[in-house]
């Protein structure tokens, strides 16, 4: 009997030591010298926001993709704070070889410079590409008795209501939906703003704020059970709710929030290095595997070309920028 | 009855013999990242997220679930043995535990903690095999008020916990607290204590924080004195926790299991929360508190059990209305909703395979947990044989590339050094990092549910009381308050009739 708890414990030293080091060299980040054609080692995939959120799966999901165009690791590093400033500067100052990556948002390269000062120029980042983009709506719940934006005037028009938002933290594309509206329907509010989409999604069903702009990603369980429910679309289109007959800003406002995860590089990275980064982009968005997994996340997988999604960038910039001080936010 | 189909039918599912390799790898691979401090559930999850997009949707839910759990009893050895809390939960473990180790006792704590992380772990299985869907219900009424007084409850546990010294433990608790609020604001985004510099923007890791002023303080203690730690345990005897072991413990586990249940099924209550309740509930009932941080078996079987109860139950919320309670939550229910999955109130009735198949899973896991970590006591408990100068290299080693593997970051190593020397100017001064490092967990959630509380009512403080479940937690608080004041001046006052010179502790 001695033996045999001696050997047992040989035995599960010998598969802890064997485990411990398949982990370690999983976990091995590759880092032999460059040289050669692009890519020649491993690449460093920086996710300005924390795991678990609907940014950095879709990203994760992408960057194991990534790793067969290109023929080499694609690592993901999340870099959270300063709602996605913190890490998109590091992007912004890293070495522009093509060996650091990044993922551009609606809200760090389209919100965030035009209301906080931001060290980096989103502008001025090289566009790999598009691959996802955001549906919002304007979302209540049960207790709430709006189903539009007419009845959502109404509502807080009256005496004794009061508008409270469900907010993820820091100032963001929904935070500028939110301020939209209330400027359009001349309602004020206040905010109470969370952790995550999910907290933010969890407070609104909970009955602590009875609005929020948000996604389809933390809102299609209350959305099937009908405790919570559609004002209006604030995307360009959601066709799910847009086929129960809810209205679009678009439609009504000829205003929608439009929020791009983007694949972006370092300022100067070189035309060749971009070429292939595009190329590697448009076959993994093309793998019809990328796209049914995006796409189940909640939000619809969609390629953009770098260019055009550069130019998007731009224009959004200002547009938001002159709406960030018609309504007064920064 | 129609649970009982439901878990006959997760069984047929987690007796399957590709489930039954994931359940192991899963059980086998957290226990292995809960030894090595700082490679934590969540870093191990992300890393293996890919690998589950091939697997059926059940297989990986099994798989992560197991690391999960089974990273929760790894936890344990490295607390107890070097003193090394691996996550904030088992920081409660290393008041008793490694007092136990020093005392030649580690094979009993190691075991008392399988023993009772396993009756945790299954309590809670069978808790949410009955209960999942009406507390699942209850739990969505958990708002930022009822957080802030499960926070400040947790804060006024945390000054309890001090062993020695009140004044002592509530100025360490109050500098885990301003440690706390380095970092942005949680709601304007501004930066506060930053110094300047981005390292500091997300704040101070939590992890390195623990490692630097318990492992690596009390390395630097030891070999201070040097050699004293490997006379006390060359007499390692009993591995198996003895008769007596055995019935001292049984009420901490029973109570550490519905203890760490309840709080697991709260979104956002953690583990940390549930083992902090459960050490102090084992101290106020205790005949004589005094023994405990001086290696009182009951102070560690209570919270062991219970955050592996937690552990478990935090499942509930995600399975039953698809809220991730933390981030290993949010990663596994990504996990799903990648594979088509959503979770949520219709899962059970949709996927019902889903649902009852990783509950069934963790029955087995819990067991494989159990026949795993028994033989492992005896392996680990070698460990304290090594020298000491070797082995606290080693201990440091380990520590840094854990540390450095969170975020790859250089700095958080640099955190771990100047917290390390902190401890270990702590220890010699007779501050503990308990209380310091437990504040410093609690601090982020009382700030942002008291801010959003005051947001939510507009800056009045009724607000508290207001909400029947905030009204009843404030009141237990007051009670609890009320009672410890009057009953330790009692004491104090039958404790100075019959010795003068002992002045009354609580």
């Amino acid at each position: 009997l001695v033996v045999d708890a001696m050997k047992l414990k040989r035995a599960v030293v010998a598969v802890v030591a064997v485990s411990v080091l398949a982990l370690s060299a999983c976990a091995q980040v590759g880092s032999n010298a460059g040289g050669g054609a692009y890519p020649s080692r491993t690449i460093e995939l920086i996710i300005p926001y924390g795991a678990g959120g609907g940014t950095d799966l879709s990203a994760r999901i992408l960057a194991d993709q990534l790793k067969v165009a290109l023929g080499q690791e694609v690592v993901v590093r999340n870099v959270g704070g300063g709602g996605g400033a913190v890490g998109l500067t590091e992007v912004f100052r890293a070495k522009p070889d093509g060996y650091t990556l990044g993922i551009g948002t609606g809200t760090n390269m389209t919100v965030l410079p035009n209301t906080t000062e931001v060290a980096y120029k989103p502008n001025d980042f090289a566009f790999v590409g598009g691959f996802l983009e955001w549906q919002y709506a304007l979302l209540t719940n049960r207790a709430t008795p709006v189903n539009s934006v007419e009845e959502l005037q109404a509502w807080a028009a009256t005496p004794g209501n009061r508008v409270i938002s469900s907010e993820t933290g820091g100032l963001g594309i929904q935070t500028l939906g939110v301020a939209f509206l209330a400027s359009k329907l001349g309602f004020t509010y206040d905010v109470v703003p969370s952790e995550s989409g999910n907290e933010s999604s969890l407070r609104l069903l909970a009955g602590d704020a009875n609005v929020s702009v948000s996604s389809p990603a933390t809102n299609a369980t209350g959305l099937a059970s009908g405790d919570i429910k559609p004002v209006v679309v604030m995307s360009p289109s959601w066709p799910e709710l847009e086929q129960k007959g809810v209205r679009t800003t678009q439609d009504l406002y000829g205003f929608s929030l439009i929020n791009r995860n983007v694949l972006i590089a370092p300022p100067g990275t070189p035309d060749d290095v971009m070429q292939k980064l595009e190329a590697a982009l448009k076959s993994a968005m093309a793998d019809p595997g990328v796209q049914k997994k995006i796409n189940d996340l909640g939000n619809p997988a969609t390629f953009l070309s770098g260019a055009d999604a550069k130019r998007e960038n731009e224009e959004l910039l200002t547009t938001y920028g002159a709406l960030i001080d018609q309504i007064g936010l920064s | 009855v129609s649970v009982l189909d439901g878990i006959a039918q997760g069984f047929a599912v987690a007796a399957d013999p590709v489930n039954l390799l994931y359940v192991f790898l899963g059980v086998l691979i957290g226990t292995v990242i809960g030894v090595l401090p700082g490679l934590g559930p969540t870093a191990t999850i992300a890393l293996l997220l890919p690998i589950t997009y091939g697997v059926a949707p059940t297989t990986a839910v099994i798989m992560l679930a197991g690391i999960y759990y089974g990273s929760m009893y790894g936890g344990t050895i490295t607390s107890v043995l070097l003193r090394l809390p691996g996550e904030a939960a088992s920081v409660v473990t290393t008041f008793d535990g490694y007092e136990m180790t020093r005392q030649g006792r580690a094979g009993t704590a190691l075991g008392i903690s399988a023993i009772g992380s396993f009756i945790g772990g299954t309590v809670a299985v069978v808790g949410m095999t009955v209960l999942a869907l009406p507390l699942a219900e209850a739990a969505v009424r958990f708002g930022p008020p009822e957080y802030v007084a499960l926070a400040l409850l947790g804060i006024l546990l945390v000054t309890y916990l001090g062993t020695r010294h009140p004044i002592k433990s509530l100025s360490m608790a109050v500098l885990g607290l301003l440690l706390a609020t380095v970092g942005q604001d949680p709601i304007a985004g501004t930066a506060r204590f930053t110094l300047d510099s981005t390292a500091l923007l997300d704040g101070l890791d939590f992890v390195a924080v623990a490692m630097g002023l318990f492992g690596v303080g009390e390395i630097l203690h030891n070999l201070e004195t040097e050699g004293k730690l490997q006379r006390v345990t060359a007499t390692i005897t009993n591995i198996w926790p003895g008769r007596k072991d055995l019935r001292d413990s049984s009420g901490a586990i029973a109570r550490g299991s519905v203890l760490g249940f309840l709080i697991g099924v709260l979104p956002g209550g953690g583990g940390m929360i549930s083992s902090l309740a459960s050490y102090a509930v084992e101290k106020r009932r205790a005949k004589d508190p005094s023994r405990f941080g001086r290696g009182a078996i009951e102070g560690v079987a209570g919270p062991e059990t219970a955050n592996n109860g937690s552990s478990t139950s935090s499942f509930i919320p995600l399975l039953t209305l698809g809220i991730p309670s933390n981030v290993v939550l949010a990663l596994i229910y990504g996990a799903l909703l990648i594979q088509g999955i959503t979770p949520g109130p219709l899962l059970v009735q949709e996927h019902p395979d889903v649902f009852w198949g990783v509950i069934a899973s963790m029955y087995i896991g819990n067991v494989m947990l159990l026949a795993l970590n028994i033989p492992l006591v005896g392996v680990f408990v070698q460990l304290l044989r090594i020298r000491t100068g070797i082995l606290a290299a080693f201990a440091v080693l380990v520590t840094m590339v854990g540390v450095y593997s969170i975020d790859n970051d250089p700095f958080d190593m640099w955190i771990v050094l100047v917290f390390g020397i902190v401890g270990w100017l702590m220890k010699k001064t007779g501050f503990e990092p308990g209380p310091l490092v437990l504040a410093f967990v609690l601090g982020p959630l009382l700030e942002d549910s008291f801010r959003q509380s005051m947001l939510l009512s507009d800056g009045s403080l009724g607000i508290f009381v207001q909400r029947p479940l905030s009204g009843a937690l404030f009141g237990l608080m007051a009670a609890v308050v009320v009672f410890g004041v009057v009953s330790s001046r009692v004491r104090r006052r039958r404790n100075a009739v019959r010795t003068p010179t002992n002045v009354g502790s609580a």
